[in-house]
């Protein structure tokens, strides 16, 4: 399985380059950075990464066809991935919060990563062509200029309509949050549409976007996961119930706004949710073990392995390096 | 007045350094990356050199809100100043052949362009920017790493309108084959709207765009200035009143499609137009001929200064670094 990290977004490329580095360095595969609508662009900041690795993949998580063209996309992926000869990365995601903040209201997201994919694909081969989609067109789409491998194209998806359709043209799917019995269902899903396209299943990329807040102080790891709690799935309607009780879910539902003051003020206190149920949902949906108890991690990611994960992405938040050497040191050596 | 060179489309992350960096040791003051829907993404393109130049400013050009919303555009220009530590500039552009490959019309142009400039100069690490526009809206805007000094923002004004406009929001303004007596009335009207709205004209940047194509051998020289031709005031009577007669700008007129022919198939060979009324055109429009029509490049630009150009953007084509040669070793000297 390969190890990747999700760089927190508001790193600046020199602070992107440092922790790159050392992703390399320890044998993970590749470095993402989550795509805000006040942070530095996503895809330029990688550009001294790029110029001073050889091996790791990078890329922006997520960017929608409805914050940027899926031309200007395809064309900031290209420019990307010939500078770093070939191991650019992207997710294309439906929505997000950049889409939010720019006022815009989605609507017929499937359909647009799908057109957004599919925009992107005909760029990479670079023979000049059009594209004429329900959402989106182009009259002239010529990446001659491209000559480096090609690069890695993700779709985030959750649903199921996503999903399938991700299976049908995507090269990889980045779930999120999602824990092993539900990878297991999304194999369920795709596996058969995979292997009706000639692909196989066990190989097709299937990443899963990961919290991971191991640190070397158990309190410290999950006031640091409470923090970002409102930013996960697990807390929403359709996954809670993966983690507690229907009555826990209830009350959890009935607080998510605290969750979301905890998160904009960057507070571990959430208030009315009891402390046990906030426990849960941390020991369930993310990794928020101490430094001694890794193997518990370890364990996990085995399970996520057996589950048909073929790569992860460890979002990792306060401290970097330790996290870079931690994942290194422990995960990849066993997993890897 | 300075000197800024324009590269061409096809230039390359490396190219664009290694051609910036020439530039640079010569003194000349920026280089700007064409933006066109077949070239790399013009951020990326300049990136490289961000990182590694000292001196010498960089931006794209042009970049049309129609085609990057705003708050993208932000991001990446912000980027861009950053890597460079606040080197860059931008010019902002009502939109081109870039908006037709991606299917989009241009339309509300100077609506478009005026948001966008609010947005670019509004844009503060202290303070939270909650725009809504007409057309675009931004909410919770405030990138607190945009620290450095602000890049310098352009519009590409050739009308009064657009002028008006780049004289109440912009840095600067960019004209674009404008020969000397057009650029004198110009820059007459434009001193005028900025003291009318309460700006100081020292304070206010104005280039040209001005074409360059003057080689060792003539004929290749004439050649070049003959294939590109129709880019000229995309030959409108406006741009070549100033020198040809009301007979020559009627076969100028009726033969657009000849002289687009030669654009397109990258050929000298403009048909069923007067050889005498080419080079007419192109002698009066750009810079042609062999290394002695230097002197008078150089007494032209003289002229532009005296018009009251703060710098040029010299637009180099085929054999870029020799041009950029002789600009930096003939040219610039002459005229600091």
């Amino acid at each position: 399985m390969r190890f990747d990290v999700i760089l927190y977004s508001d790193l600046s490329a020199e602070d992107m380059v440092r922790y790159g580095k050392l992703a390399e360095e320890y044998g993970l595969g590749g470095v993402w950075i989550a795509n805000n609508y006040d942070t530095r662009d996503a895809f330029v900041n990688f550009v001294p990464l790029a110029m001073q690795t050889k091996r790791l993949r990078m890329g922006p998580i997520a960017i929608s066809p409805f914050e940027l063209h899926p031309v200007k996309m395809a064309h900031s992926l290209l420019t990307l991935n010939e500078i770093a000869t070939g191991r650019a990365q992207l997710v294309v995601g439906g929505g997000g919060g950049t889409a939010e903040n720019l006022g815009l209201k989605p609507k017929h997201m499937v359909r647009a990563v799908r057109e957004c994919v599919e925009i992107i694909n005909v760029a990479i081969t670079g023979e000049p062509c059009g594209y004429k989609g329900e959402l989106y067109s182009a009259g002239w789409i010529d990446a001659r200029w491209a000559q480096q491998p090609r690069p890695m194209v993700y779709v985030g998806a959750n649903g199921p309509k996503m999903l399938k359709g991700a299976a049908r043209y995507a090269d990889g799917i980045m779930l999120s949050d999602f824990g092993p019995a539900r990878v297991r269902s999304v194999h369920d899903m795709i596996d058969p549409i995979l292997t009706s396209s000639g692909r196989d299943p066990a190989s097709y990329p299937l990443n899963n976007f990961w919290a991971w807040h191991v640190q070397e102080d158990h309190a410290a790891a999950h006031r640091e996961a409470r923090i970002y709690l409102a930013v996960r799935g697990t807390i929403y309607p359709d996954y809670i119930g993966d983690v507690v009780d229907a009555d826990d879910a209830a009350i959890v539902a009935r607080h998510l706004r605290e969750f979301l003051t905890a998160y904009q003020t960057k507070s571990p206190v959430i208030k009315g949710v009891p402390d046990e149920i906030l426990t849960r949902i941390v020991d369930h949906g993310v990794s928020a073990s101490t430094i001694d108890n890794i193997e518990h991690e370890v364990e996990r990611m085995r399970n996520f392995k057996d589950a048909g994960l073929t790569e992860i992405a460890l979002c990792i938040y306060s401290n970097p390096e330790q996290a870079i050497r931690l994942i290194g040191e422990r995960l990849v050596p066993a997993l890897g | 007045m300075e000197i800024d060179i324009i590269l061409n489309e096809f230039a390359s992350p490396q190219a664009a350094t290694e051609l910036g960096l020439l530039a640079e040791s010569y003194g000349l003051r920026g280089v700007w990356a064409s933006n066109y829907a077949w070239s790399r993404d013009p951020f990326f393109t300049l990136s490289l050199l961000a990182e590694r130049s000292s001196k010498i400013r960089m931006g794209p050009m042009a970049v049309s809100p129609a085609e990057l919303h705003p708050l993208k555009m932000a991001n990446l220009l912000f980027s861009l100043n950053e890597l460079s530590n606040g080197r860059a500039m931008i010019m902002v552009g009502g939109g081109g052949a870039v908006l037709q490959s991606i299917g989009l019309e241009r339309e509300r142009m100077i609506r478009r362009t005026r948001e966008c400039l609010e947005i670019l100069k509004g844009a503060s690490p202290d303070k939270m920017t909650n725009y809504t526009g007409e057309i675009y809206k931004v909410y919770g805007y405030k990138p607190e790493w945009y620290t450095d000094t602000p890049p310098l923002i352009y519009f590409g004004s050739n009308h009064p309108q657009s002028r008006k406009l780049s004289a109440e929001l912009a840095d600067g303004l960019i004209t674009s084959d404008f020969v000397v007596p057009l650029m004198k009335d110009f820059v007459a009207s434009t001193h005028a709207e900025l003291k009318a709205a309460g700006r100081k004209p020292a304070d206010f940047r104005i280039s040209n765009f001005w074409a360059w194509h003057i080689k060792e051998d003539p004929q290749a020289s004439r050649a070049e200035a003959r294939r590109e031709l129709m880019l000229r005031g995309w030959l409108r009577d406006k741009y070549f009143a100033p020198f040809l007669d009301e007979d020559e700008l009627k076969i100028m007129r009726d033969h657009e499609q000849d002289f687009l022919n030669a654009f397109l198939r990258g050929s000298d060979i403009i048909e069923n137009v007067p050889a005498e009324l080419v080079d007419k055109m192109i002698e009066n429009i750009s810079f042609v001929g062999g290394l002695d029509q230097i002197d008078a490049a150089i007494d032209t630009l003289r002229q532009f200064a005296e018009a009251g150009l703060t710098e040029i953007a010299i637009r180099v084509h085929d054999e870029p670094a020799e041009a950029i040669r002789l600009i930096g070793e003939r040219v610039w000297p002459a005229l600091r």
